[in-house]
């Protein structure tokens, strides 16, 4: 029965699909996290470390309390077990709920991720204009050539540098932290600038190959102006591959902003996901690769669907 | 004529990420003209050292932030000696029953005014400070720090375990503010250690378990207001301290887990202080306008311990020959950028316990290689040397101590693996995949803590007699010419034996604000700030 409704509804067999596909990935996700915080120890090493007196039947027992003196597989089933109730256990730091933790630091990397995102996507698509309607002109040659260079920049690079011209230099901006509108300036510029020239060159790329079809050469033939070609007919038909592009780069974002929270100690994911893999603290650690693996699904589902949406030839191609 | 081979002729200058952003740094400096020159001027008030022109406010006043290297884990002072973020926090909040003098050389009076100690250290009378209150508003007694010492002794895998006896004969109230303290066998550094154990309110004891970890109560100038969701913490001041400060009305701990973040915040004055500079931000630090550094020597160490159960190093004549080949002073030039003083001893100078080598170990290649020769070793070895990640610069140190020992024919290669790894190695004495362990040790009392929980054999392997005997002594032997006897027959066998090779003392660098007065001194155990007379000059 469902299979014919699916059969009948292209958007929700695709939406369906989708999802399953999520579902796979999310699990994979979560088996590699396991499998690879299982090898690299478990937390009694981690809390013994370093502690005069500490011997090998101290850490056994420590281990034994923590549950990890159990096999592998056991501990395996537990895990997958307990994830599907949202629950990864508590931080053996703080001995609070560590998805909890996870998702009291996600506003703070979602909102950075936000900003970032909306920065590099306004500049992206003004850049891919200009750039498209000065083809091949200084303005499109100098947009490239800075893009070229951009490219080419490291994120911690780019994060060190403005921390010590714009705070430690000049003294504008604060240097760490989340004290309001001004501390999400310099992380924004850090977190956008190096994926801005992937957006630009994507757009562009979209609006020239949007140029080139028939129904563009049709609204010439009406005698509409270059300008309103572009603006009114080019840039609506160019942006359904910038969305897929964009929720890759969210999920991409929200897992990848580590170093850039690190080096601004911003109270997200990511720094907290080192401070974890620092201490150990493999509840946390699992939460936030969970979090993270799950935003990445959640957001291409949304994608492809709002792509689905826009195109109807989407949804038309079998799964 | 031998040529001496430092540590920057073995390993040419090459692009590390350091460098990279250290070119950088001075491009954008370059880049921002003026501004920046104004704050790099030898004339600025950030010399080095200089204590603020103005004392302290007449009350608690501002927010002092302080940032922490990582999340703190709970606050019960019986286990907060194994992270510092814990230890940093718990400082703030509670008195210890003796404190060192400025100077780090004798105890003075804190929570205790008085203290009687029998000749064969097995007595104790300790009289306490009256009119002391708990943050829970309990009186401080005698019977409260009775609670402590039994909670303290007996807290199950808790660091002050190490430092107090398992059991007393008696703990007696002598009066409301006299406690006598008996325990089974001498313990000659009882009164030492209470430096650094924290005396806890008896309700809270009694509350136990999570309330201990999540609510600590103590004496101190500042009381525990609540734990940040990232991990830091909020301490306010306490109105009714009994001695200097509060000048705070509140210290927020923030984690800042970069160490570069940590700076570059101090220099934008969004924290107060920065503890621990890495050796290569102090001249950094230092030369900033607006900031000032407090350094200070630290009883902590950088070592390299030798696995003396199996062969080539069995062999004394190796472990000598690489004490020769080892050039101190080049790796505190280059490793640790001037930070450090040669060391000779397993105890660091000023650490009870500290009695000159018998035999110091210059750098001579000569004598290197011959006795390689001796040993059997004329065209030398392969050995790996085992380092962890965590320990700040050693990867670097391994790599240079590698590059000296080579030309004496031992080929080192250098494995850094997880902390985790290491201190399983080190645990194991029966591992065969590593040879050496460079590492470092903190002495948390500033007596022979480590002497005495045994971190010499069990780092080495080493557990010949003449080490053994007088470990024995100094364990059960009150302080005096026969305990100093013991420390001298020790540091004896360890400069002959050479199962540890020490390199060099640390030097520890705190960061200050210009402006923030009473921290004139870095502790020397390293163990984090005392707040109660810090202040921002009025």
């Amino acid at each position: 029965m469902v299979r014919s409704a699916l059969a009948r509804h292209p958007f929700a067999r695709l939406a369906f699909s989708r999802l399953a596909q999520g579902v796979v990935v999310l699990f994979g996700a979560l088996l590699v996290c396991f499998a690879l915080s299982a090898a690299t120890g478990d937390p009694a090493d981690a809390l013994t470390v370093g502690q005069i007196g500490a011997d090998s039947a101290q850490i056994d027992a420590l281990r034994d309390h923590l549950g990890y003196g159990d096999p592998f597989l056991t501990r395996l089933g537990d895990f997958f077990a307990h994830a599907l109730q949202a629950d990864f256990g508590s931080s053996y730091r703080t001995g609070g709920d560590a998805l909890g933790a996870v998702l009291a630091a996600l506003p703070n990397t979602l909102l950075l991720v936000a900003c970032a995102l909306t920065l590099a996507i306004s500049l992206a698509i003004v850049l891919a204009l200009i750039s498209v309607m000065h083809r091949n002109r200084a303005a499109d040659r100098s947009i490239r050539g800075a893009l070229a260079l951009v490219q080419g920049v490291p994120d911690f690079w780019l994060a060190v540098m403005l921390v010590l011209l714009f705070s430690v230099t000049l003294g504008w901006l604060p240097a760490i932290g989340f004290d309001g509108p001004r501390s999400l300036i310099l992380p924004t510029l850090a977190l956008a600038i190096p994926v801005l020239p992937t957006f630009v060159r994507l757009m562009r790329g979209n609006l020239l190959d949007v140029m080139k079809l028939d129904f563009v050469t049709s609204v010439r033939a009406k005698g509409l102006g270059e300008r309103d070609v572009v603006l009114r007919h080019a840039v609506r038909n160019a942006l359904p591959p910038l969305i897929t592009f964009t929720a890759l780069q969210v999920g991409w974002l929200v897992g990848g902003t580590i170093i850039v929270e690190t080096i601004f100690a911003w109270p997200g994911i990511g720094n907290l996901a080192v401070d974890a893999v620092k201490a150990r603290d493999v509840g946390v650690v699992q939460a936030v690769v969970a979090v993270t693996a799950l935003s990445y699904v959640l957001l291409n589902l949304v994608a492809d669907l709002l792509v689905a949406a826009a195109d109807p030839r989407i949804r038309m191609v079998p799964a | 004529m031998l040529r001496r081979s430092t540590y920057e002729e073995s390993f040419p200058s090459t692009l590390t990420r350091a460098r990279f952003l250290q070119a950088s740094a001075t491009a954008v400096a370059a880049l921002s003209g003026a501004q920046i020159l104004g704050g790099c001027g030898s004339t600025g008030s950030g010399a080095a050292g200089d204590a603020p022109a103005g004392g302290p406010p007449q009350r608690p006043t501002g927010t002092f932030r302080f940032p922490l290297e990582g999340a703190t884990t709970g606050f019960d002072p019986a286990y907060s000696g194994a992270l510092l973020s814990d230890y940093v926090v718990v400082h703030a909040i509670f008195d210890r029953l003796v404190a060192f003098d400025p100077a780090f050389t004798r105890l003075v009076p804190s929570l205790a005014t008085g203290w009687e100690q029998s000749e064969d250290a097995r007595e104790f009378t300790i009289t306490l400070r009256d009119g002391v209150r708990f943050h829970d508003g309990e009186p401080l007694d005698a019977a409260a720090l009775k609670a402590t010492l039994q909670y303290m002794s007996t807290a199950a895998g808790a660091i002050s375990g190490l430092l107090l006896p398992p059991r007393y004969d008696t703990l007696e109230l002598v009066d409301a503010l006299r406690l006598r303290v008996v325990t089974p066998a001498p313990q000659p550094d009882f009164i030492r250690n209470q430096a650094f154990l924290s005396v806890m309110s008896p309700k809270a004891i009694k509350a136990g378990g999570e309330a201990l970890k999540r609510r600590p109560i103590g004496t101190g100038a500042y009381r525990f207001a609540r734990r940040a969701g990232n991990g830091g913490a909020l301490v306010v001041a306490n109105n009714d301290y009994w001695g200097d400060g509060p000048y705070f009305e509140q210290i927020d701990f923030e984690v800042i887990a970069d160490a570069g973040a940590r700076i570059n915040a101090l220099l934008t004055r969004q924290v107060g202080m920065a503890y621990r500079l890495p050796p290569t931000q102090v001249q950094r630090v230092a030369g900033a306008s607006g900031t000032r550094t407090v350094s200070g020597d630290v009883w902590s160490g950088v070592y390299v311990a030798f696995v003396c159960n199996k062969p080539p190093f069995d062999d004394v004549r190796v472990r000598r020959a690489c004490a020769h080949a080892v050039d101190k002073e080049a790796l505190i030039r280059a490793i640790a950028r001037g930070q450090g003083r040669v060391a000779d001893t397993f105890s660091p100078k000023g650490v009870l316990g500290y009695a000159p080598p018998a035999v110091r170990y210059e750098h001579d290649l000569e004598a290197a290689r011959a006795l390689m020769a001796a040993a059997g070793h004329a065209d030398g070895f392969s050995a790996v040397m085992c380092v962890s990640t965590a320990q700040y610069l050693q990867p670097q140190l391994a790599q240079a101590v590698a590059g000296q020992l080579e030309q004496i024919g031992i080929r080192a290669r250098v494995e850094v693996v997880d902390p985790i790894v290491q201190s399983r190695a080190l645990l194991d004495p029966a591992q065969k995949a590593y040879d050496m362990f460079p590492t470092d040790w903190t002495w948390l009392t500033g007596g022979p803590l480590l002497q005495q929980a045994g971190t010499v054999q069990s780092a080495s392997r080493y557990d010949g007699r003449d080490l053994t005997a007088p470990l024995a002594a100094m364990s059960v032997t009150p302080d005096g010419p026969r305990r100093d006897a013991a420390f001298a027959a020790f540091e004896g066998a360890f400069s002959r034996q050479v199962p540890i090779l020490p390199l060099f003392q640390s030097i520890y660098n705190d960061g200050l604000q210009q402006d923030v007065g009473g921290y004139e001194e870095t502790p020397k155990n390293g163990y984090g700030p005392n707040f109660f007379p810090m202040y921002t000059a009025a």
